[in-house]
């Protein structure tokens, strides 16, 4: 994660085939000037590197360091996750250990597992395609929190298009009445139309 | 659509907004999103239908706008293009609302109007249950004195006190727990 907040500015492809905006090639990046920009040592004398790019380095780290939250899935506390705490406690003083971690269970698709095999599979592109975007959204926080696998339903995604639409429609009736109910004649026929809409049972 | 002085129901559902309102911010501060939904959507609409099923439609101008208002805010972390669309089209706020601060109750819960609106909910609640109990054993074609196509009539009835032999109890309580205020359940 510590390489996260300068991996921007050593390479602009993410196979580093092309370096980033500090123009450094891989080979110049010495363990003295690791330690420069990540525990803020001395400015080594054996490189042909700026002390001021270095320091470009260092300013981005130091900013977003400590991170706030590592997000992950489960299957990777007892290797991953682990070690990236006892990285963080070799490494750093305790100002730069994370603040938090968050679990996650696997992703289900309507209460199977998702696989290839079988076809039961979703992007999140194919998702925002069928659903739209805010659906898909709200069906994915409703999938579940914490370590429990978290399920997709379609169905809870095909409601929430119409629990929008529904409450659109309301809110936007609604607003129709108040323009008609700050004029004088609020008792008329249209009010009484129009007022059936509000008493409607939601969704 | 009526302005001016709340009634029982308004300060219940004004009161139950609140709630909502405090509890789902707790639940988004703990990245708890699926409850942030159920309190922030779910739970909000169904105080909503309540609101509309107990006025008869006879609902509080200010109080529809601030549901409004307060679910599109509640909303927008999770569906932000509605929200975005009924935050200038139907509210006609100027600017988006991604820059609007987040939902704040109107005034802090109030825990007696919690206790009286949940009163109320209940004995609704039983009313119906008593009601739909004597449409099914009626199905089941056996011998009641309910009759769905009549005129039908209610009477509820409430003890202003509690009977004679637990008050007594509840006294001696309310005096030990004064002086000591403290009480020790032994098994």
């Amino acid at each position: 994660m510590a390489y996260y907040t300068i991996a921007h500015l050593l390479h602009s492809k993410i196979d580093g085939s092309e370096l980033g905006p500090a123009n450094i090639p891989a080979k110049d990046m010495t363990d003295e000037i690791w330690d420069y920009i990540f525990l803020s040592k001395e400015y080594p004398s054996n490189t042909s590197v700026p002390e001021s790019t270095l320091k470009q380095l260092r300013n981005s780290f130091e900013y977003w360091y400590p991170l706030d939250v590592r997000v992950s899935g489960k299957d990777l506390i007892n290797n991953h996750l682990t070690f990236f705490l006892y990285n963080h406690t070799a490494l750093f003083p305790e100002e730069y250990w994370p603040r938090g971690i968050r679990t996650n269970g696997h992703l289900m698709l309507n209460g199977e597992k998702m696989s290839k095999s079988t076809g039961n599979s979703m992007t999140l592109r194919e998702g925002v395609e069928k659903f739209g975007a805010d659906a898909t959204r709200i069906a994915l926080a409703d999938a579940g929190d914490a370590m429990d696998d978290a399920n997709f339903e379609e169905n809870n995604a095909d409601s929430a298009v119409l629990r929008l639409f529904t409450e659109r429609e309301w809110s936007e009736v609604f607003d129709y009445i108040t323009q008609l109910t700050t004029g004088t004649n609020s008792q008329s026929f249209e009010h009484a139309y129009w007022a059936i809409y509000l008493l409607r049972p939601m969704f | 659509m009526r302005t001016g002085r709340y009634t029982f129901f308004d300060r219940c559902f004004e009161n139950e907004m609140n709630a909502l309102i405090d509890l789902t911010t707790a639940h988004f501060d703990a990245t708890n999103y699926k409850l942030a939904l159920k309190t922030g959507l779910f739970d909000f609409q169904n105080a909503k239908s309540w609101y509309l099923v107990v006025t008869g439609g006879d609902v509080h101008r200010d109080l529809i706008l601030q549901f409004i208002e307060a679910q599109v805010l509640l909303i927008t972390p999770i569906a932000p293009h509605w929200s975005e669309y009924i935050w200038r089209e139907v509210l006609k706020k100027s600017g988006s609302v991604q820059d609007a601060a987040f939902a704040k109750p109107s005034c802090p819960e109030d825990p007696v109007i919690a206790a009286a609106q949940a009163y109320v909910k209940s004995l609704s609640d039983a009313v119906h249950q008593a009601e739909s109990l004597q449409v099914k054993k009626k199905a089941k074609g056996k011998q009641v004195v309910f009759d769905p196509k009549k005129p039908k009539r209610l009477s509820i009835y409430v003890a202003r006190e509690f009977p004679a032999w637990q008050q007594k109890y509840i006294d001696a309580l309310e005096e030990l727990y004064d002086e000591v205020c403290l009480i020790t359940v032994r098994h």
